[in-house]
């Protein structure tokens, strides 16, 4: 009854509902590996699944039907992006619940906030459905509030508020673009107008239904007509692009005010020079592990929700807004290495890192080309990865030094070897080392950008200099803080990292190495859905 | 329906002789000595509250008279008064045990009750007044419940000169009517004016409507209210800020179906007048809240807001898909927000303040009541996945759908839009009250051991907690209580 994906959000409720009740400090942290172990499974096989035959529909489906009257079905899914990212989802909560295993304050409540964040990310990566898509995502903030807020730093009032203010804030108007989606389709729904290629793209049997709607069409013809029914379905909602597009709000274009809307939201996540002021204090206050969650899963809402909801929705903006934002991208790629150059603590300087590489996936997809949004996507999982290990190795040395400050750290490398090299590697991915996977995502967005139209090809040019810094702030991070003398005497009997510690970060690595070496697992299970999408965004020019 | 196939079915008045009953019942009970039979009094409420709840249950449908009207709104509005209504006695019966007042508390919450179930079913103005004063004069006495307090005397008395001054008003719109029409009963009027609506009638109707104003607290009738929830017990507060809400919901709902007409209620301007004094009741609430630093004024301007939420479904009459926004609406209100409040009464308690600063540390003495009140409170901001966000949804689909139809009004997305706004600010209100519960740090503890919270209220907090999540979730909701109506 339930199939898997829904498991992926059904499991981590009953799991947090369980951690409340049981009141053991020992459970709650097994039920939370088991949760995200069972994320990082199905996500495991469906990327597989895709990488082994790739193809832009949408595998592991089920609906169940929430309002009729609605036409809002509990509609799950993935295609390739959303096999990635329910992947990355599992294995960052695996990895940062290893890191909180010897939680002590509250272990009950605070695995079953993770558990809930778990199924709220899950339900993003998943939904089929704008209205389970849009509750999803409104949801993360709700477990976000205390895990930053009461879990957090000394400042962590602030930074949690921040946090929640500006998400909250950023996203309210997604609810307005939902309702006047709705309002402004036909009761009996509306027929449209769909090329045989889309069809040829999404069509699982031969071209006879598209997203479960049966296709009108006289032999031969290259356009094809299907009765999209009121509703929330995202796939139907795409269809109708150039009925958002000829829609009227207060004067405005739906559509245009519509991918304003869903932008906004998304920038202030992933996020985007100048909404990016709450990330620092965010990662600064909150703990190691929930660090570890904000860099790697949740600034990756924000590319999902562009390349999930954004791009389809209304594509003529997409172009129309391309330019802008390849320019907002370029500012975030250099900002964020400029402003990591200066940081003194460890832990703001890896949230300045990550401002600038979310920046490549931003560029990217701004670039309009099936390269470009690969190289962004594909970026989009490797920096989670490469961050998530960043923050667990700054976990490490906060533990032991009770201090993040990199002038007060140096020659690490003589009592702890294992941190010193897993950092140099960390640091290496990040900074886009061939053979390591932060270089791919990063190429490939690069690659995009030079081949596309207009500036893209200045913009790619001047981004490559963030190369150059960020080579600078990670490699000039390693040697203050590993290499060189031992600074403080009392470093030299810090332990090394313990069994757990390593357990944390080895998968991270092991897939850092595997993904930089051979890319094409991920790159075969993403082509298919960007090449597709980009012949939609396309296709709105005609 | 016309005057002369009016009936006049008393068994059709049930919920109201049960709740009368417990009312004689309890007054005979408080004259009793001895404490025992005072608590008993909550449980006798609960009891007629019981008994009403059972009759209002798919309840015949008829009229009473030209007076009250029993249909499908009037049913849905007393289930939802009547089980508000035996929440706060619940919770009353743990929290307030062993009071010597125990029988005059649960006296007027009770007639508060009754005062809404008249005011819900009332089809005349002589019912709707009387149901108004009903609820008005209980209400009085319940804010003033704590003798000898500086604040909750000043509520009291802010509470009832705002209360008579709007009541006069009221009276006063209803005597033009008279006046004009020759008619008290809603039908008479309607058939009245049903060739054309004089201007005086439209000044006379709405003066006649501050009264319901006042009760759902919309600016400019608004100014009571955070003063009078600030001084008055916080478990009053959860039934005067509800109850009469849900009455006055149902009786501006039944105005506009019968006393006016409905060529007239769908007119481009009546929308728009609606949708304005929305708008600016929304704003001016959410732009307040964040200026206050008392938690209980913070829910006053948090309700004046849901109040002006409520008035924009009532903007997209006529038509049962705005009525049943509104009914659900109230319905995803009423659990968050007597939540809140029992929440609110158990700190207030223990703080002796609901000031911000002076709830510091309740996340660590009371850590139970401190997430749930942070529950209540994201629902009532609208956070997805909680009761709120979809009673908001509700409203804002019936305004986006009437406002973006092909003769639709402007004003009503223009309301929508500035509602999500003000939902935004109104959110960091509410975020006041959690950083001063959840995130600030724990001051000194006075050694005074915390009382248990009394069993009865978790009952009620369990039943508003399920609630809460349940109807979160209930997408299908809003179309069953169309279907209802």
């Amino acid at each position: 009854m339930i199939g898997p994906l829904l498991w992926c959000l059904v499991a981590p409720l009953l799991l947090a509902a369980v951690c409340l009740l049981l009141r053991s400090a020992v459970w709650p942290r097994w039920l939370a590996l088991a949760g995200s172990l069972l994320t990082l499974a199905i996500g495991g096989y469906a990327l597989l699944d895709f990488a082994q035959h790739p193809g832009a529909d949408f595998r592991l489906q089920q609906s169940l039907a929430w309002s009729p009257d609605f036409g809002a079905n509990l509609a799950v899914g993935v295609d390739g992006m959303g096999a990635a990212m329910l992947f990355l989802s599992g294995l960052v909560t695996a990895m940062a619940t290893i890191v909180a295993w010897r939680h002590e304050r509250s272990p009950g409540t605070y695995h079953a906030l993770v558990l809930l964040l778990l199924a709220a990310m899950n339900g993003v990566f998943v939904a089929l459905d704008l209205l389970v898509f849009y509750v999803s995502w409104e949801a993360v903030l709700l477990p976000m509030l205390p895990l930053v807020g009461v879990f957090g730093g000394p400042q962590r009032r602030y930074a949690a508020l921040k946090f929640f203010a500006y998400t909250l804030a950023g996203s309210v108007t997604m609810l307005a673009m939902l309702l006047a989606l709705w309002s402004v389709t036909p009761a009996a729904g509306r027929s449209v107008l769909v090329p045989a290629s889309t069809i040829a793209a999404y069509s699982i049997d031969g071209g006879a239904t598209l997203h479960g709607l049966p296709v009108l069409r006289t032999a031969d013809s290259p356009i094809a007509t299907v009765h999209v029914p009121r509703g929330f379905d995202l796939r139907h909602l795409a269809l109708q692009a150039n009925a958002w597009a000829d829609a009227r709000f207060l004067g405005w274009s739906l559509a245009a005010f519509g991918f304003l809307a869903v932008l906004l939201a998304c920038l202030v996540k992933v996020p985007a020079v100048p909404l990016h002021t709450w990330l620092p204090h965010a990662h600064v206050q909150a703990p190691t592990a929930v660090s570890v969650l904000l860099a790697g899963v949740l600034l990756k809402l924000g590319v999902y929700g562009l390349y999930r909801v954004a791009w389809p929705l209304f594509p003529s903006q997409a172009i129309e807004w391309a330019p802008t934002l390849g320019v907002i991208a370029l500012v975030g790629i250099l900002w964020g290495a400029y402003a990591a150059l200066g940081q003194r603590d460890l832990k703001r300087l890896v949230a300045y890192s990550s401002v600038s590489h979310m920046g490549f996936c931003l560029l990217g997809l701004a670039s309009m080309t099936a390269v470009g949004a690969i190289g962004g996507l594909v970026q989009a999982v490797t920096h989670g990865l490469s961050s998530s290990l960043l923050f667990v190795l700054v976990g490490v040395v906060y533990d032991r030094a009770h201090h993040r400050d990199v002038a007060g750290f140096g020659g690490l490398m003589r009592p702890m070897p294992r941190f010193a090299w897993l950092l140099l590697v960390a640091a290496l991915a990040g900074a886009g080392l061939p053979g390591l996977a932060g270089f791919v995502g990063e190429l490939l967005a690069l690659l995009g950008a030079f081949t596309a139209k207009g500036s893209f090809p200045w913009l790619a040019a001047i981004a490559t200099l963030s190369v150059v810094l960020s080579a600078a702030y990670m490699l000039w991070t390693v040697k203050r803080v590993a290499f060189g003398p031992l600074r403080h005497a009392e470093h030299a009997t810090f332990p090394d990292c313990d069994r757990r510690e390593l357990a944390a970060m080895l998968p991270l690595v092991v897939l850092l190495v595997v993904l930089g070496c051979w890319p094409a697992p991920l790159v075969n299970a993403l082509r298919p859905a960007c090449e597709a999408l980009l012949m939609h965004v396309q296709g709105a020019l005609r | 329906m016309s005057l002369a196939a009016a009936t006049t079915d008393f068994s059709l008045l049930r919920p109201e002789a049960a709740l009368a009953a417990g009312l004689c019942a309890i007054l005979a009970a408080d004259l009793l000595p001895g404490s025992r039979t005072r608590n008993i009094t909550p449980w006798l409420g609960l009891l007629a509250c019981a008994l009403a709840f059972t009759f209002s249950l798919a309840a015949p449908t008829g009229n009473v008279g030209s007076m009250l009207a029993i249909d499908g709104l009037t049913n849905l509005a007393r289930c939802l008064i009547l089980a508000c209504t035996a929440a706060v006695l619940l919770a009353g019966a743990g929290e307030r045990r062993a009071r010597t007042d125990q029988g005059a508390w649960s006296v007027s919450v009770l007639a508060i009750g009754l005062g809404a179930l008249l005011t819900a079913a009332a089809a005349n103005f002589v019912p709707l007044w009387l149901g108004l004063e009903l609820i008005g004069l209980a209400s009085y006495t319940l804010v003033a419940f704590r003798g000898g307090h500086r604040l909750a005397a000043e509520a009291g008395m802010k509470f009832v000169l705002f209360g008579g001054a709007a009541s006069g008003l009221m009276l006063f719109g209803i005597s033009h009517i008279f006046g004009i029409t020759g008619h008290l009963d809603f039908v008479g009027i309607g058939a009245a004016v049903a060739t054309g609506m004089p201007v005086p009638v439209v000044v006379a109707l709405a003066f006649a409507s501050i009264g319901i104003a006042y009760k759902l607290t919309l600016v400019p009738f608004h100014f009571y209210s955070p003063d009078v929830y600030q001084g008055a017990p916080a478990l009053s507060v959860a039934v005067v800020s509800t109850v009469p809400k849900i009455a006055a919901v149902a009786a501006l709902v039944r105005g506009l179906q019968l006393a006016v007409p409905t060529s007239f209620v769908a007119t481009s301007a009546v929308a728009t007048a609606l949708a304005t004094a929305s708008a600016i009741s929304v704003l001016t609430a959410a732009f307040l809240a964040v200026a206050q630093r008392d938690a209980k004024r913070i829910l006053a301007f948090s309700g004046i807001g849901h109040g002006a939420i409520v008035l924009l479904a009532i903007a997209c009459l006529p038509g049962d898909d705005a009525t049943a926004a509104a009914g659900y609406y109230l319905l995803t209100y009423a659990p968050a927000n007597l939540g809140a409040w029992l929440c609110l009464s158990i700190l207030e308690r223990d703080h002796a303040s609901c000031e911000l600063t002076a709830l510091a540390g309740a996340g660590s003495r009371r850590p139970v009541v401190t997430a749930l009140l942070c529950v209540f409170l994201f629902s009532l901001a609208g956070v997805p996945p909680l009761a709120g966000f979809l009673g908001k949804w509700g409203v804002l689909q019936q305004a986006f759908a009437h406002g973006l139809a092909a003769d639709g009004t402007t004003a009503l997305v223009v309301a929508a839009l500035i509602t999500v706004l003000a939902t935004a600010v109104a959110a960091w209100s509410y975020l006041l009250i959690v950083r001063a519960v959840l995130l600030a740090d724990a001051p000194p503890t006075n050694g005074k051991p915390l009382l248990a919270v009394a069993r009865p209220s978790v009952v009620v907090l369990a039943v508003c907690t399920a609630a809460v999540l349940w109807l979160g979730l209930w997408l299908a909701g809003l179309p069953a209580i169309a279907r209802a109506l």
